[in-house]
């Protein structure tokens, strides 16, 4: 607020920002907002699931017809279960373009530990989604989950310990549809609240967005502008392909139906393409691992020097963008070419 | 003197904290053990997969309640698991004969070995018989046979 203006008692929203911040946190074209942009997905995941929650029936037998009650009899029920899908994928999206800023503009510097927890977030987030598509029970999510817990199984020594904890049993059945929804709606879910509330932290404490030590601060104000416009784009975004794109539901699931191109969900098909020309365990579990794990060493490894801490493509972070960057595009090529069969 | 409180300080400290480890680590195993747990399944793996008069010799036919291929050769009827070795899938009669999984294009010969794609594992022969109070072939999804195994009558 500018001093020329009335003083009013800062509202809840001024709050939950430092009174003065790095005058480039405010600057829309630094972050583009991505961070914000997942946490609000984030809490419109938590309201829209909890409201789906008190229709939606987890059993083999009701999980289908319930879905159908959720989006053709309760009122605005279909704009519910739209807005749920359609934040879960735009949140897999904003993560990862959220990670890509960090990279790519050295914002992981000096802030090694709040990296490590935006790689557990974005495990988190793929897991909820993985589990939220099962929670669907029609024929193509069927397959997804067989395939899925299948790919478990070839762990070498813990795959058959794993499944049974998993599944809950010897194959996919009303235990599997039980545990599948109790991780989503609180296992998963409370994890990654409490992860998500350690990020907030982590950046607050580190006195705000990563910018240069000496470097101008100022007012709150303009950062909470940026944040409620962003905040109502996004929401426009998301209320307007609610209404113009639903959900897929597919026929409830046959064990016994032959399926002519069953597809893993589209954040796992380049995983899909993997497993069509390498084993199992190398291609569904230890590749994946192993991004991740990559992803979580650069600080450490490729990128450890301190220069260039919060510029765009800065010189010292080359090898770490490089790597970063070749991943990402490796990844989105095999969608494409699992997407385009 | 002094030492020795420190010491025993020390020790006290290291005793509790060894202690919670020790709980925490054993409850971590029990809450293992409780979310492994699996209610004894009831679900039956004889299925039946129609009559004997349904089968023609040279044809193949998928019988989608039991998951299997039912084949009948100069030998006699076999039953042949449609679910994929690879990962679970259910593969198809391919054009070009034999079988293929639609999820990642595992290739299988009409025997069912493999050919091409990732799946390294026949596709298993089941064991099939004539209920014959019922008239009904039957399968049993838990036994597999050798690949030579026929049903004649």
């Amino acid at each position: 607020m500018s001093p020329a203006m009335p003083r009013r008692r800062p509202n809840f929203f001024y709050h939950l920002h430092p009174p003065t911040i790095p005058d480039r946190e405010a600057r829309f074209s630094y972050t583009f907002g991505l961070g914000g942009i997942s946490l609000l997905l984030f809490l419109v995941l938590g309201l829209t699931g909890i409201l789906e929650m008190f229709l939606y029936v987890p059993t083999p037998e009701e999980a289908h017809l319930s879905i159908r009650q959720i989006t053709y009899l309760a009122p605005f029920g279909w704009l519910v279960r739209n807005i749920h899908f359609w934040a879960g994928q735009l949140m897999v999206g904003t993560v990862v373009l959220h990670m890509a800023r960090v990279v790519l503009s050295g914002g992981y510097k000096a802030r090694r530990l709040n990296w490590l927890i935006g790689i557990m977030l974005l495990f988190l987030t793929l897991m909820l989604d993985f589990s939220g598509y099962v929670l669907r029970w029609d024929q193509d999510t069927a397959w997804a989950l067989l395939v899925g817990t299948n790919l478990i199984r070839e762990i070498p020594w813990l795959g058959a310990s794993l499944y049974r904890l998993l599944v809950g049993g010897e194959q996919i059945g009303a235990a599997a549809l039980l545990r599948f929804y109790t991780w989503h709606v609180l296992g998963l879910a409370l994890v990654a609240t409490a992860f998500v509330t350690w990020h907030l932290f982590r950046v607050r404490r580190d006195g705000g967005i990563s910018h240069i030590a000496p470097v101008p601060r100022v007012d709150r104000e303009q950062l909470v502008h940026s944040e409620l416009i962003a905040m109502l784009l996004t929401l426009a975004c998301l209320v307007g392909l609610s209404l113009v794109i639903s959900a897929p539901l597919g026929p409830p699931p046959d064990p016994g139906a032959l399926v002519a191109e069953p597809r893993a969900p589209w954040f796992f098909l380049w995983i899909q393409e993997l497993l069509r020309i390498a084993p199992p365990f190398l291609a569904g579990v230890l590749t994946p691992l192993l991004i991740l794990l990559l992803l979580a060493l650069l600080p450490y490894t490729l990128d450890r020097s301190q220069e260039g801490l919060a510029r765009w493509f800065n010189r010292p972070g080359r090898a770490a963008q490089i790597v970063f960057v070749v991943i990402l595009v490796g990844v989105v090529a095999l969608i494409v070419r699992g997407a385009l069969r | 003197m002094k030492d020795r409180a420190v010491d025993r300080r020390r020790f006290l400290t290291w005793l509790a904290r060894g202690s919670i480890a020790t709980a925490v680590l054993a409850a971590t195993g029990q809450v293992v053990r409780f979310l492994s747990y699996q209610p004894p399944s009831s679900a039956s793996e004889v299925l039946p997969v129609g009559q004997p008069a349904s089968f023609s010799p040279g044809l193949v036919v998928y019988v989608a309640e039991a998951r299997v291929y039912v084949g009948y050769d100069e030998g006699g009827l076999y039953a042949l698991d449609a679910v994929c070795t690879h990962l679970g899938c259910l593969v198809e009669l391919a054009e070009q004969g034999g079988f293929r999984c639609p999820c990642h294009d595992s290739r299988f010969d009409a025997q069912g070995r493999p050919e091409t794609g990732p799946a390294t594992r026949p596709l298993r022969y089941l064991r099939l018989w004539l209920d014959r109070e019922k008239g009904q072939l039957m399968v049993d999804r838990a036994t597999t046979v050798e690949p030579t195994a026929r049903l004649t009558f």
